[in-house]
């Protein structure tokens, strides 16, 4: 699918969302204003985005497990008066130095048991991308990257993301 | 049961906006009170949605947008604030 | 459907409390964030669902729909921020922290 057409139905939901209405005067109201956003506004890039739909649901779906997951791990911790946190911060290597699965693989680290993202260096054609995650229960660093890798598997899966485009060079310790 | 349910909801979320607004009093370091006012306009967030489905009136929702987008906006402004600035209380 | 709705949004709070409590559980901001995080993004995200299941009409419940999508693209985003910024201006981490060698080496850098 193009980013126009699925940006166009975006903007229409959000229209109809934000009305709080769904009678066919604002459905055609709505259409109309999305065409004319993004006949003025089109998208910079309209390569089609690289996702499968099928595999993104997957992969959406194991990441609202993995909330839950985390909530009751992070409930577990404050509630019990013990103290069992072994804190570290492990740097792992992804595969892909794609910005939208990088983007992808970090928020579903973020939103699992125990892990955050704290830090991300943009890696370039030779140097890979690597993640800096911060992990509360601490076993062994291998275990955190076979974790990472996983997820990366997952959005690799859902999003292959496109070429980029974009020719700037990566700064020293990714975007700004 | 309903009534309680519902009560029990709005004396928690005060009781955790309250530990919010504690956390940035009292802070620690800088990025610590970016964290409790960031955790105070979610519970915020969640007390304006806890009042639309309480008195099943849509306007709560309208409110509930601008609540937490505005969240996000502010998070990200203070947070590479701190970002150059350094960590010192 | 009213009972279930407010067991919802009772327990979407004690989340919320979760992550208050959280905030003050933890010896330094990278653990409390993991707890305010998390405990937030799915406090909201329940209270919500709770609040969808009352509303009879469609459109009310698509702008319900609306702010989750944004709260779940928004929330791990700026606790991210949040996070890196703490990382990138020195804040101290809990004594007890370990390292692995890149890591260490990027931490030395800031």
């Amino acid at each position: 699918m193009r980013p126009r057409i699925l940006l166009a139905a975006w903007l229409l939901l959000v229209w109809v969302a934000l009305w709080r209405d769904v009678s066919p005067a604002n459905l055609v109201s709505g259409a109309l204003l999305s065409g004319v956003v993004i006949w003025v506004f089109p998208p910079a890039n309209d390569a089609p985005l690289g996702v499968r739909p099928l595999a993104l649901v997957r992969f959406i779906g194991s990441t609202a497990l993995s909330i839950v997951r985390a909530n009751l791990v992070v409930a577990w911790e404050v509630v019990t008066p013990s103290n069992r946190i072994n804190e570290g911060v492990v740097a792992v290597e992804l595969q892909s130095s794609n910005p939208l699965v990088i983007t992808h693989v970090s928020h579903a680290i973020i939103l699992a048991p125990g892990t955050m993202v704290i830090d991300i260096d943009k890696g370039t054609d030779e140097r890979p991308t690597k993640l800096f995650v911060h992990v509360l229960h601490l076993r062994t660093v291998d275990e955190v990257r076979d974790e990472v890798l996983e997820l990366e598997a997952l959005a690799l899966a859902a999003v292959s993301g496109r070429d980029d485009p974009d020719p700037t060079p990566p700064t020293e310790g990714g975007a700004r | 049961m309903t009534e309680f349910l519902e009560s029990a909801t709005l004396a928690m979320l005060g009781l955790a906006g309250l530990l919010a607004l504690l956390r940035v009093g009292r802070g620690g370091s800088l990025p610590d009170k970016v964290l409790g006012a960031d955790t105070l306009i979610l519970v915020l967030a969640g007390g304006v949605a806890a009042g639309a489905g309480i008195t099943r009136d849509g306007t709560f929702l309208d409110a509930l947008v601008v609540v937490t987008l505005l969240g996000f906006v502010g998070t990200i402004t203070v947070a590479r604030y701190v970002e150059r600035r350094g960590a010192r209380a | 459907m009213d009972l279930i709705s407010a067991l919802l949004m009772a327990v979407g709070a004690a989340f919320s409390l979760l992550a208050g409590v959280g905030l003050h559980r933890f010896d330094d901001v990278f653990a409390r964030m993991h707890a305010a995080g998390k405990a937030s993004t799915l406090g909201l995200l329940l209270i919500l669902l709770g609040v969808a299941l009352r509303l009879s009409e469609l459109g009310p419940v698509l702008k319900v729909g609306l702010v989750a999508v944004l709260a779940v693209i928004t929330i791990p985003a700026g606790v991210h921020l949040i996070a890196r910024a703490a990382w990138r201006a020195g804040t101290e981490l809990a004594d007890a922290t370990v390292f692995d060698e890149v890591s260490q080496r990027r931490f030395d850098e800031f």
